[in-house]
């Protein structure tokens, strides 16, 4: 096959690949809209993925915030006030923080820690013919295994990206406080953010959490789900996984701050 | 390799459970051995023994009755229903109606067994909880096992694991159970358990296929089944109940 061939397969097959991700996303959206499907057993596995995902993941999440709030926010402070332009310090922290580096560090730690458990332990269950087993039993593997997990992940990213947020701005204040940096009172702080806070900035955090959320648990359990029967595919699904939900992260990510300033 | 079955004509009016009718299924990747025009019906209460030696001498009939399988040519019907007649959701519904003991592998790894046994009731069912415990320990007692195992599938011995898919697969009165190799490295004490249970289950109406590869036990008498059909190799030699024809020829070596 030529190069431009060769490109042009490329191109068709990546095509392919994002409207299959699309599809599965939009009918796991669809499907858990559905109350029938939310069994016992998918409320179990729903549960089990927001504890795995959400609530397993707040201390290293808080820790990150920690830092990152010492970090930015801190020197945010430092350098406005030597300029004298406290007045900027809110809104520089809302685009900062709130609109692109509170949802894409806390996806990256998604998809790193939880991204890569899906898809292995997907494809290890696949393997191991549990999926066959759980079709017999009249378990739809797309109800079972990949609605609660997607739909979990989504939820989590959300929780966590506000938790991130909050967390940030705290440990950056405190910083200043401990520094003797002139931060003035918590009060002036906390209403210098939330005034600089608009609706497309919430709408921006919404879209960059759930969206990427939802797309990182649908890639991740296609990928688990793609294998076919031998364990040494286990890990490369379980890094393809990373790779296109960072992909795919990264392509929200853009899109979405493009459409917050046009 | 081809496979032929045949019954006698039901008579109307019987509750029809599980119908094979000029099936064709070719072994593939999968299975050993396939199905070429097979018939096979049974009505609620009715039985079927087939005995096939365990080694390498699967077969898709199981996997088509409860609609895993596509067959190339004819139709399963299960309930009077052909599988590709019913919606993905009425597919998944009707098979949580039917109990099943798998060869390998058959338990979820990252559920405790007594959460395997509950999975398919608790998804299909509102029953409560504590009413799915109590049966899954009725049956559990029933089979000589002092309570439920609350361990993963993979730290319980083998033995209890073999029990506990008997109690799973005769949970909620399935109308169909199909039982691949329940009986095998099992003791006379515990067999007679299984058959006792499973014959009770069905003279409350579910029908029955039992695979087994022990020709030493008559078991179509004691499990009152009205089809008996044994695979040796290549070649088929029929039980004193037979009433179905079964044609076959290898199609894989087995040996």
């Amino acid at each position: 096959m030529s190069f431009v061939g060769t490109i042009g397969e490329q191109t068709v097959n990546t095509f392919r690949r994002q409207r299959h991700v699309a599809a599965v996303a939009v009918t796991v959206v669809a499907a858990a809209c559905r109350m029938t499907y939310w069994s016992r057993p998918i409320r179990n596995v729903l549960a089990r993925q927001i504890l795995f995902t959400g609530l397993d993941a707040v201390r290293f999440v808080g820790i990150i915030a920690l830092l990152v709030g010492l970090s930015v926010v801190l020197q945010t402070q430092v350098w406005f006030s030597r300029f004298g332009q406290s007045s900027l310090i809110g809104p520089l922290l809302v685009a900062v923080i709130i609109r692109e580096a509170g949802p894409l560090l806390v996806n990256f730690l998604v998809i790193g820690r939880s991204g890569t458990a899906i898809s292995s332990e997907l494809s290890t269950m696949r393997v191991a013919g549990e999926i066959r087993l759980l079709d017999g039993m009249g378990l739809d593997p797309l109800i079972y295994l990949v609605m609660p997990r997607v739909i979990g992940v989504a939820v989590s990213v959300f929780c966590l990206t506000v938790l991130f947020i909050v967390l940030s701005f705290a440990s950056g204040y405190a910083g200043g406080l401990l520094l003797g940096l002139n931060v003035g009172a918590p009060s002036i702080f906390v209403q210098s953010v939330f005034s600089a806070i608009r609706l497309p900035d919430v709408l921006n955090v919404l879209a960059k959490t759930f969206i990427p959320g939802l797309l990182t648990g649908t890639i991740c359990c296609i990928e688990g789900l793609s294998v076919r029967g031998a364990m040494t595919e286990v890990p490369q699904a379980a890094t393809r996984g990373v790779i296109r939900s960072v992909a795919a992260m990264f392509t929200v990510s853009v899109l979405v701050s493009v459409l917050t300033y046009l | 390799m081809k496979e032929r079955m045949e019954t006698e004509t039901m008579p109307m009016g019987r509750d029809r459970v599980v119908e094979l009718t000029g099936v064709t299924a070719p072994a593939g990747d999968r299975y050993a051995v396939g199905l070429a025009d097979a018939t096979l019906l049974l009505a609620r209460g009715e039985a079927a023994v087939v005995v096939v030696p365990r080694t390498g001498l699967s077969t898709p009939l199981t996997d088509l009755c409860c609609g895993l399988e596509v067959p190339e040519a004819g139709t399963v019907r299960f309930l009077g229903r052909s599988w590709d007649e019913r919606s993905n959701d009425q597919v998944v519904r009707d098979r949580g109606r039917i109990g099943r003991i798998w060869p390998d592998p058959a338990w979820i790894g990252n559920l405790d067994i007594d959460e395997n046994i509950l999975l398919s009731q608790q998804h299909h069912t509102r029953r409560a909880k504590t009413e799915l415990r109590e049966e899954a320990l009725t049956l559990a007692r029933a089979f000589g096992l002092d309570d439920l195992p609350h361990t993963r599938p993979a730290w319980t011995p083998e033995a209890i694991r073999r029990k506990a898919q008997w109690v799973r697969a005769l949970m909620g009165m399935p109308a169909l159970l199909l039982l691949e190799y329940p009986d095998d490295a099992v003791n006379e004490i515990d067999h007679t358990r299984l058959v006792e249970t499973v014959e009770r289950a069905r003279k409350r109406g579910t029908a029955v296929i039992w695979m087994t590869a022990r020709r030493d036990l008559d078991l179509a008498d004691r499990t009152g089944a009205v089809h008996q059909t044994e695979l040796t190799g290549p070649n088929l030699t029929w039980g004193p109940k037979q009433n179905t024809i079964l044609e076959a020829t290898k199609e894989k070596s087995c040996e």
